[in-house]
């Protein structure tokens, strides 16, 4: 059913313009929506066929004007102002291009409010001293002086800007006008359309159809009207309530329910259900007026589940489309130096190379990633391309056209159009831009791209690359795509979408305080009394706006649920002041809250089910009988100690033979640093089987220059490997001491990096790699097994104090029957061997034992529990397999 | 505390209140007073801490303000009455009473009730334009990604300028700190950089400044060597002899064996090496002199004296040294500090970012220049004349100048404030974020001086339990170095309470020592490795968990006024620092006891997140065989071990198997691949596609599979937040995870589940957003601080469990029952590598600025600031106390473990309150437990569950069709009554792309030069004409004729069809509707119909 508002509005049309033929007059629409009802109503009215008056909105109406002053697009006067703000040189390195945004929105507010600036600067300056009531001082000054000296600068040239070029339309428009004009209107204009209007009353009968006074006036919206329609200060709740007492129509609880939501979810989630019920009763329009967007976003997910689609009006500002993912990754990928997780980031981007099949870029993206894994290569397109030459030819194609691309863009400071037209270049090369033509939001932002291209032909800022990015990113921020494909009841839109409009029902999601109304953009410029005083709008205005828009929406739908979130991270978080103001007036006159409480009773039974499959049982801690096909045959001492760990452990690195992703490593670490280490001190006894033999200064000089050669890779690349060397320089005198004391102990050097295997049962055997071993120089079958440490002493010691938790010295001494097993701590600027406390060679043999006790029952299906120590999970990247501490754990 | 001075708008006002005494309750009340007044909203400044505390006051406010405006005159009396409005205005003031809630609604400019951050922000956003802050700002929270790229842009840079003295100050810290206390000193540097700059702020160079004066203020000479000069000096040769004489004189053993070594020692001629032998026989390692005590046979007096005067020449040397090297760390690590800020700062600038630190910074500098801040006076949309601090003891020195450069700015333009403070500094904790509770007195004092402000305090507590409070006032009173405090009393001395010190748990002695024995090994298989030594903690943790189930049910607790007994929810639980809370909680776990941890930053380190993560990382990685092996055994799919064997049995296969290829093309497009070399191994997303399709898969199996191919699909096309929710939906992951984790864990694991997918839709919503960017971005978050990454999720309805919350973060929490954990634990001590402040409370800067290491290279002149610095720490360590305490409403449970140890929390409760008494809680008197109805909720319209397909997405039009609309638009525009219009306008106005307009607009003109339709097209033929002209129906359908056109004799509704041509018998009925409205409109006259076709054909229906 019609709101009664278009009736009214439609007879009296009909009243003045006569009962059938309405074309001579014009009807000013806020949007195109209206035109159906208001038809419908004429229709309704009139009992017969009407020929309809023209309906149209005003945009569209001065559109017909001819004009013959060209318009300079808003991108070149951005750019224009950029130049004049970069010449100037006032802001040092604040981002000149928000600011010439930011100024060009000014200068459009001044332009669109007729005001005009003095001519002389001194003059403005005491203007607005006057207006901001202060004594004059610099800060007011180079204000005053910025806006003056840009606005002269920016209105001197011979084209017109937007705002200019419409009131020329307007004013030419007027001359045009030839019969009645009717205006829907549901807040106040602005100052070009109220000019506008009084011109035409001057040569026609005009007459404005005020939703806020039509809605004054009617007694079913009196609440409405209390409550929205008075200023702050002239309020007694009280009587109002009273006195709406005597209005039950005015009641609202049929029209209108409130849900205040735990979070974000559970708004979310009302959202979802309300839309699906009011489906399910019919409803053929469900507008949702989208205040805030992160919720409107995860209800739009939430609806998808239930495979409801979503016409969506409100759109996606472009800096937040994948399409352009795949355009700034790009750019960053050049400016830095092809980073790999760029490059990765790109290749993984459905957008590149969209001229092929995409199986070929997959493959790229798969190879690039094994290579970059594989050799740690961080940065440098062409050190890829290297390496791909030698490892990868598959790749070497994919990375040309990277270089390809990338040499399309200039090197230099050019206009912004030659960039944008190299741009278009780099990506025709990339196969970005057929990507783009497939897809709907591609194909906009290829639009644009050309046309801001067209548009800034003429214009000759010169920018380098970072300034270029900047510009585009900027322009990116303020373009939206709306994806107008969809046809659906269910219409996400603004508030001032909503004009004028009636649906079956309507969502006011995300209602709350702050973003019902919005934050006024305070801005850099002026305040309040000095905007007054140069006669522009104050943020009251746009909050009035606010306030009439959803007057408006209120009057004219009969299904409105508002919800916001009542609570937010624990946090109350207030309702809209408009909606708090009708909420307590209902209460007060009707004892109702109008709160919508049993949505919340449905919501988690309403969820859309998926597919039907059995739940899981409880967790619990698993242990795998394991097949014996997936025994290992071998195992290194470092699986020994897994195992001894937890089994699980053992079972998913070396039965199932998982494991974890070489990382790309960006920097140098503690296990670069132990290598190092240990080939420092290899190379050292290769050369100084006993130090006795030399003078104590000569084998510490010969350590110092080894070491120095083994970090020297890593020193050109990289500082940081500048404090590892340090860090080993600083214990090179106490290994020298400790090694010397040790060849008194009658020790001697025999070899490093010794590999040994040892036959644990016929079908087992272990092997492993010895860091040192030592001798007796009295009796050279008496022989020490060592293992280096970068680790201080007393951690060594612990893994040592339990026998056989740390099994790597037993299973060293086992091989050589070793007298003594330590391992040789080297942290601290100290150096000492740690031994175990037990016996070593009884320590070695019952750790053997052990072993193959354990390998004959993992052969007869035993299970391997998963019950790893704390300290073992807290770094075991097999978490995630047993699930530890997702399972209840024993009592006691 | 007479609260009608608090209370009265004209007042300033400084407020002391202790904890639970209603200071909330106060300022808003305050607030209300001020509307009252008649004190326009946008005049009010209320700046309290938390962004949760400006939330809650404002929801107060409104409350109360609908309170006033529609509870009856009497009600409304009572509140103004009790908020102190003299007996004489109430009358008068109830009408403003009731109109203050409309005009706090809609006021415009509103109150502000802010924290400092969001109102510096606001004072940012109006900055005069030449106060270099002009252009768009973003302001970063985290901030740790940034250091770290600036630390490596940093080394980067020092990597190519070796030579630089950067370079070279870096290398001598590596060579002194090692990198990882380098690393930790410079961040700790970065951390600080506001004081940095208020310290160097106007001083041309900055470094040299700070070097110059920490230079003099240590007294070094750089040049001098204090080594050499010891050694060198004659008395103290005299001195060092003298002592070895008397010690070989009548010594002991060691003692002359002492005086030979010492001898030995003094024999090298170099003065250092000379020094270097000395040292150690003199010093101990920790550089304590050694006790070198005079025995009964030795001369005491002698032997101490010269002692003394060895000790004296050698501790001087060794303190000019110290200094020495303080300075020059100091030199090397403010050197490379300022250039490691440097890096940040210019990092930030280059995306516009600014964090917190550059925010406080830059609005005190816009306000230290007094143009500038009396330019902001005018540039507010109105000025402040009242401003109400709130827990102003967390406020920081630089926070309080940009107050006080507030306030003289409103001076200056004579719109002079009143002010009105209220806080604790008995619950002063925050000083590692820089507060200061010294600043209270300092405000106040100011306030008094200048504001004539009142001071005020208030000890009656209106949240304590009476029993609650003699345990606070038995610790805290009379206590020596807790000066200041005055004994609480409690407003509810009927309400019961209870306190009990449980005993401290100890380890056995018998257990201590391992027991000795035959060498066996433990068997992996059969028996877990107990790393939990029976230790002391474990046993507080049993004794925790033991008496939480005792309490729950049996005691009972006053709810408002209602006595039940008492729940999980009701014991809140506190730590000092999280590091043992896996012990307590593990304890709580095994008694199935619930709890909430809102442990900070932990939500990605969860299994749940990280199964997520894992998911992701496969998805677009498909050779990650462990993150597919870890999202099968999610519960999301719960595959079991026996099919992640299945997986691991399949035998390597050869590159580029024919499935291989197949999937390559089809679903993840993965090649098989060629892994560690040798053998080739096929990653497990082409083993579990051969496994489903050989049909050897469980169905879990192949449900992963179905699943897991449908996601590869859309990995790469879906944003991440909705790629997300179709996995939560299609893998039911809610329903499964709830399923399968135990009962005490679920609420959370399905908080956190929840929270880790509004990450994705706030990065989503981000700039640029992908699926590799966003994995990224969690990789960063997981290696931010802890305060930086995302917390776990908060658990909506807390449910009934029990709450651990470290001291810091309970702060305005209470609850019914408190429980003290690990109240024996020394503070944290002092980790070194930090900054060294000095920060006189009432002054603008810093009055010291220096680095410090370790404990051994801080020199003696700077004692001073490290004792006050200590001093500063016990007072904090108490005020955390105190706050502990006072979180309990009715009882106090205090545990610890190990030896008791003096001055620490545990010992303080116990000296005040050494015997538990009777439990007035436990008294069995309480009301039936209330069940709440869980009653079946009303029975859901069963198709809410089910999919409810709607909308379509619309047919493309075809390149024919659209060609069709715009020869349509183009007739429009060309013919009568339409105006000519030039043809690039036509062009446009119609959306003809230029490459067809050319043709269009021929065909179009030749359309209209056919001969016989001129007497429709040509305005000489027909009276009227219209085109596109819309009619509505009787129907109410609004419809619309391509072109009527009127003669005298008869109407012609003309339809134009431009696509396909032919067919006529379709359009009859669309025909019929036109002429049928026409005839009603054109009564009398006949209304004839045709179809023009793009040839020109003009097909009359009859
Ligand atoms: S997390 Fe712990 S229990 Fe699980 S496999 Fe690793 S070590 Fe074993």
């Amino acid at each position: 059913m019609l709101p009664s508002f278009f009736h009214h509005v439609a007879q009296r049309i009909l009243h003045v313009q006569g009962d059938r033929d309405l074309r001579a007059a014009t009807v000013l629409l806020p949007n195109y929506h209206v035109a159906q009802p208001l038809a419908q109503a004429f229709g309704e009215a009139a009992g017969t066929t009407v020929l309809l008056p023209r309906m149209l909105t005003l945009t569209d109406w001065a559109q017909t004007v001819r004009l013959d002053t060209p318009i300079q697009p808003d991108t070149r006067r951005i750019a224009s102002l950029y130049q004049a703000l970069r010449e100037r040189d006032w802001f040092g390195d604040a981002d000149l291009w928000s600011l010439s945004r930011e100024l060009m929105g000014l200068m459009d507010e001044l332009t669109r409010h007729h005001v005009v600036l003095p001519e002389s600067e001194a003059d403005f300056a005491a203007q607005l001293t006057e207006a901001y009531r202060a004594r004059s001082g610099q800060a007011l000054q180079f204000e005053a002086r910025v806006v003056h000296e840009l606005w002269y600068a920016m209105t001197s040239g011979s084209e017109l800007d937007n705002e200019r070029a419409w009131q020329q339309r307007l004013a030419r428009l007027v001359e045009a006008v030839d019969g009645p004009l009717y205006v829907l209107q549901t807040c106040n204009l602005a100052a070009p359309e109220r000019h506008f209007l009084q011109a035409c009353r001057e040569r026609v009968p005009v007459e404005v159809f005020d939703l806020r006074e039509m809605v004054a006036e009617s007694c079913e919206c009196a609440l409405l009207s209390r409550a929205l329609q008075r200023d702050a200060n002239s309020a007694d709740l009280r009587s109002d309530a009273s006195l709406l007492e005597r209005q039950p129509e005015a009641w609202l609880s049929s029209r209108l329910q409130l849900f205040g939501a735990h979070g974000l979810e559970q708004e979310a989630q009302a959202a979802d259900v309300q839309i699906r019920r009011w489906l399910l009763e019919g409803k053929q329009s469900i507008a949702v007026v989208v205040q805030d967007r992160l919720v409107a976003r995860r209800a739009r997910a939430l609806l998808e589940r239930a495979q409801v689609q979503v016409r969506d009006e409100t759109g996606w500002t472009m800096a937040t489309l994948s399409v352009s993912t795949a355009l700034m990754r790009w750019l960053e990928a050049v400016q830095g130096d092809f980073y790999y997780q760029d490059v990765l980031d790109l290749l993984k981007s459905p957008f590149l190379f969209a001229d092929a099949p995409p199986a070929e870029r997959k493959q790229a993206a798969y190879l690039f990633e094994q290579l970059v894994r594989k050799h740690g290569a961080v940065a440098q397109l062409e050190s890829y391309i290297e390496l791909a030459e030698r490892e990868q030819r598959e790749l070497v194609q994919p990375l040309v056209r990277l270089r390809q691309a990338m040499q399309a863009l200039p090197k230099k400071s050019v206009p912004l159009a030659e960039w944008l037209h190299a741009l278009s270049d780099s990506l025709q090369i990339l196969g970005v831009s057929q990507g783009w033509a497939q897809d709907a939001a591609g194909q906009q932002l290829l639009g644009s791209l050309g046309q801001w291209e067209d548009e800034l032909g003429d214009d000759n800022t010169r920018c380098n690359f970072a300034e270029w990015r900047r510009w585009l990113a900027q322009q990116l921020d303020l373009n939206t795509f709306r994806d107008l494909g969809v046809e659906s009841p269910v219409l996400f839109t603004h508030l001032a979408a909503t004009r004028w409009r009636s649906f079956d029902a309507v969502l006011l999601l995300g209602s709350d305080a702050a973003h019902l109304p919005a934050p006024a953009n305070a801005g850099q410029w002026f305040n309040d009394t000095v905007r007054a005083s140069l006669g522009l709008p104050l943020a009251s205005a746009q909050q009035a706006q606010v306030r009439d828009d959803l007057l408006a929406l209120l009057a004219l739908n009969e299904t409105v649920l508002a919800s916001w979130q009542a609570s937010k991270n624990g946090e109350p978080n207030l309702l809209s002041p408009h909606l708090e103001m009708l909420r307590a007036l209902h209460l007060l006159a009707y004892r109702d809250d109008l709160a919508a409480d049993e949505l919340g009773d449905l919501l988690a039974q309403a969820k859309v089910q998926g597919e039907a499959f059995a739940l899981p049982p409880a967790g619990e801690m698993p242990r795998p009988a394991v097949l014996p096909e997936l025994v290992p045959q071998r195992v290194s001492p470092s699986g020994y100690n897994s195992l001894v760990a937890c089994p699980y452990q053992f079972y998913a690195r070396h039965m199932l033979r998982l494991n974890e992703l070489d990382e790309v490593r960006e920097e140098l670490d503690k296990r670069d640093y132990g290598t190092w280490v240990h080939a420092a001190l290899q190379r050292f006894h290769d050369e100084f089987k006993s130090l006795l033999e030399h003078e104590r200064d000569v084998a510490e000089a010969a350590l110092r220059r080894i070491s120095a050669e083994v970090f020297a890779g890593a020193l050109a690349h990289d500082y940081l490997a500048q404090a590892w060397l340090l860090r080993w320089q600083a214990q090179i005198p106490a290994y020298i001491d400790w090694q010397l004391a040790n060849e008194r102990a009658g020790w001697r050097y025999s070899g490093a990096e010794t590999e040994f295997e040892i036959g644990v049962m016929e079908n087992l055997t272990l092997r492993g790699r010895i860091d040192r071993i030592d001798y007796q120089s009295e009796d050279m079958e008496v022989l020490r097994v060592l293992d280096y440490k970068t680790q201080a002493v007393a951690p060594l010691r612990n893994k040592l104090k339990e026998p056989g938790e740390d099994v790597q010295l037993a299973c060293y001494a086992f091989d050589l029957h070793a007298s003594e097993a330590a391992f040789v701590a080297l942290d601290g600027g100290k150096v000492d061997a740690v031994t175990p406390p037990q016996d070593i060679a009884e320590l070695a043999r019952l750790n053997i034992e052990r072993l193959k006790s354990v390998f004959e029952r993992m052969h007869q299906g035993v299970a391997l529990p998963a019950h790893g120590a704390e300290s073992v999970c807290g770094y075991c990247e097999m978490r995630g397999l047993c699930r530890h501490g997702q399972w209840e754990e024993a009592h006691g | 505390m007479d609260n009608r001075a608090a209370l009265d708008p004209k007042n300033s006002v400084v407020v002391e209140a202790c904890a639970g005494s209603g200071k909330t309750w106060l300022l808003v009340s305050r607030v209300v007073r001020l509307l009252l007044a008649g004190v326009p909203p946008g005049e009010i400044l209320a700046i309290t801490f938390t962004r949760k505390a400006a939330q809650e006051m404002q929801a107060r406010l409104r409350d109360w303000l609908y309170e006033l405006a529609s509870e009856d005159d009497d009600h409304v009396r009572g509140f103004l009455r009790h908020r102190e409005v003299d007996e004489a205005d109430i009358e008068r003031l109830l009408p403003r009473a009731r109109s203050l809630y409309q005009q706090f609604l809609l006021a415009q400019p509103n109150i502000t009730i802010s924290t400092f951050h969001g109102w510096f922000m606001q004072v940012l956003q109006r900055a005069p334009l030449n106060a270099g802050m002009a252009g768009g700002v973003q302001l970063v929270e985290q901030t740790s990604a940034l250091r770290d790229e600036a630390w490596k842009t940093m080394l980067d840079k020092l990597h190519s300028h070796p030579d630089s003295p950067e370079a070279q100050s870096m290398l001598a810290l590596f060579a002194e700190l090692g990198l990882s206390s380098t690393e930790q000193l410079l961040f700790n540097f970065l951390a600080k950089r506001s004081e940095w700059w208020a310290y160097s702020t106007g001083q041309g160079d900055p470094l040299a400044f700070a070097l110059d004066s920490l230079r003099a203020e240590l007294g070094v000479d750089m040049a001098f060597d204090p080594v050499e000069d010891w050694g060198m000096c004659g008395n103290n040769e005299e001195s060092f002899f003298a002592f070895a004489r008397q010690l070989a004189a009548s010594g002991t053993e060691t003692q002359q064996k002492n005086a030979s070594e010492l001898e030995r020692a003094w024999t090298d001629s170099e003065p250092e090496v000379r020094f270097d032998a000395v040292s150690p026989l003199l010093y101990t390692k920790a550089g304590e002199p050694r006790s070198l005590k005079p025995t009964k046979k030795q001369q005491a007096e002698a032997f101490l004296l010269t002692r003394e005067s060895l000790f004296a020449s050698l501790q001087e040397a060794r303190d000019t040294l110290a200094e020495q090297q303080a300075y020059r760390m100091n030199e090397h690590a403010l050197r490379c500090g300022v250039a490691l800020l440097d890096s940040y700062q210019a990092l930030k600038q280059r995306q516009q970012m600014l964090d917190f630190g550059d925010l406080e910074w830059r609005v005190c500098q816009l306000l230290n220049d007094s143009d500038h801040a009396e330019y902001l006076q005018y540039k507010l949309d109105s000025r402040y004349s009242h401003v109400l601090l709130d827990e102003f003891q967390d406020t920081n020195p630089l926070q309080w100048q940009i107050l006080q450069s507030w306030f003289a700015a409103a001076d200056a333009v004579d719109s002079r404030p009143t002010v009105f403070v209220v806080g604790d500094p008995k619950q002063s904790i925050y000083r590692f974020r820089r507060a200061d509770a010294r600043l209270f007195g300092v405000v106040r004092e100011f306030l008094q001086q200048h504001y004539g402000a009142h001071h005020l305090t208030q000890n009656m507590t209106r949240r304590n339990a009476p029993a609650v409070l003699d345990a606070v006032n038995g610790v805290f009173d009379g206590l020596p170095e807790y000066e200041g405090f005055e004994r609480h009393g409690a407003h509810q001395v009927e309400l019961p309470g209870y306190v009990e010190v449980l005993p401290l748990c100890a380890m056995p002695e018998s257990e201590k020592e391992a027991e000795g024995g035959a060498l066996t090994l433990r068997d992996p298989l059969t028996e877990p490795r107990d790393e939990r030594e029976e230790s002391a903690r474990e046993l507080e943790a049993q004794q925790f968990a033991a008496k939480v189930r005792e309490i729950v049910g049996n005691w009972q607790v006053n709810d408002e006024g209602e006595i039940r007994p008492a729940q999980y929810a009701d014991i809140m639980v506190l730590v000092r620092r999280r590091t043992h809370l896996k012990i307590y909680e593990h304890a709580l776990r095994q008694r199935g006891i619930p709890c909430l941890t809102s442990r900070r930053g932990g939500l990605l380190e969860t299994l749940e997140a990280s199964d997520i993560q894992a998911l992701l990382t496969f998805l677009i990685t498909p050779f990650a065989d462990l993150q597919l092996a870890h999202a099968l055994r999610t519960p999301m799919f719960s595959c079991s071990d026996e099919d992640l064997m299945a997986l691991a049995k399949i035998p390597p296969a050869p590159p580029l198997a024919k499935g291989g290829e197949q999937a390559a093309v089809e679903g993840s497009s993965l090649p098989p691949l060629v892994k560690g070399g040798a053998g080739g191994i096929r990653s497990w997303w082409l083993r579990l596609q051969q496994l489903v399709t050989s049909g050897e898969a469980t169905s879990h199996l192949q449900r992963a599979h179905r699943l897991l191919q449908g996601w590869l699909r859309l990995a790469d096309k879906l944003p991440v937040h909705d790629l997300l929710d179709r996995i939560y939906f299609e893998g039911d992951v809610q329903s499964r995870y709830a399923a399968a984790v135990p009962e005490a864990m679920r609420a959370t694991v399905l908080a956190n589940l929840q929270a880790f997918i509004e990450i994705a839709l706030n990065v989503d919503a981000g700039r640029y957003p992908s699926l590799p960017g966003f994995l990224r971005e969690l990789a960063e978050l997981r290696r931010a601080d802890d305060s930086e990454s995302p917390d776990e999720g908060k658990v909506a309805h807390a449910g009934n469990a029990l709450r651990i919350y470290t001291v810091h973060e309970s702060k305005g929490l209470e609850a019914p029952i408190v429980w003290l954990l690990d109240t024996n634990a020394k503070p944290p001590v002092d980790k070194g590598y930090d900054v060294l402040l000095d920060w006189p409370t009432a002054s603008a800067r810093p009055a010291h600025f220096s680095l410090y290491g370790d404990k051994a290279s801080r020199g003696p002149t700077r004692e001073r600031y490290f004792e006050q610095e200590a001093q500063l720490a016990q007072r904090e360590d108490l005020n955390l106390l105190y706050v502990a305490m006072t979180r309990a409403k009715q009882a106090l449970l205090v545990s610890g473990n190990g030896e008791r140890i003096e001055g620490m929390w545990y010992d303080r409760i116990t000296n005040a309150q050494p015997q538990a008494g009777e439990n007035p809680l436990l008294a069995v008197s309480a009301a039936p437990v209330r069940h709440a109805a869980i009653g079946a909720a009303a029975a859901v319209d069963i198709r809410l569950t089910q999919p409810l397909p709607t909308g379509s997405r619309k047919a493309a039009t075809s390149a024919q069709q659209q060609r069709g609309i715009w020869l349509h638009a183009l007739l429009q525009h060309l013919l009568p009554p339409a105006e000519a219009a030039v043809e690039a306008e036509l062009c446009q106005r119609c959306g003809i792309p230029e490459a067809e307009f050319d043709a269009l607009l021929e065909q179009a003109q030749s359309l209209l030069a056919q001969p016989h339709l001129q007497c429709y097209f040509d305005p000489l033929h027909y009276r009227i004409a219209c085109n596109e002209m819309p009619y509505v129906d009787a129907q109410g359908e609004l419809k619309r004729i391509d072109r009527l056109v009127e003669f005298d004799s008869e109407v012609w509704v003309l339809d134009y069809k431009l696509g396909d041509s032919g067919d006529v018998v379709r359009h009859r009925a669309q025909m019929q509707g036109y002429r049928d409205a026409m005839r009603t409109v054109y009564a009398g006259r006949p209304v004839r119909c045709a179809l023009v076709f793009a040839d020109g054909t003009l097909q009359e229906m009859e």
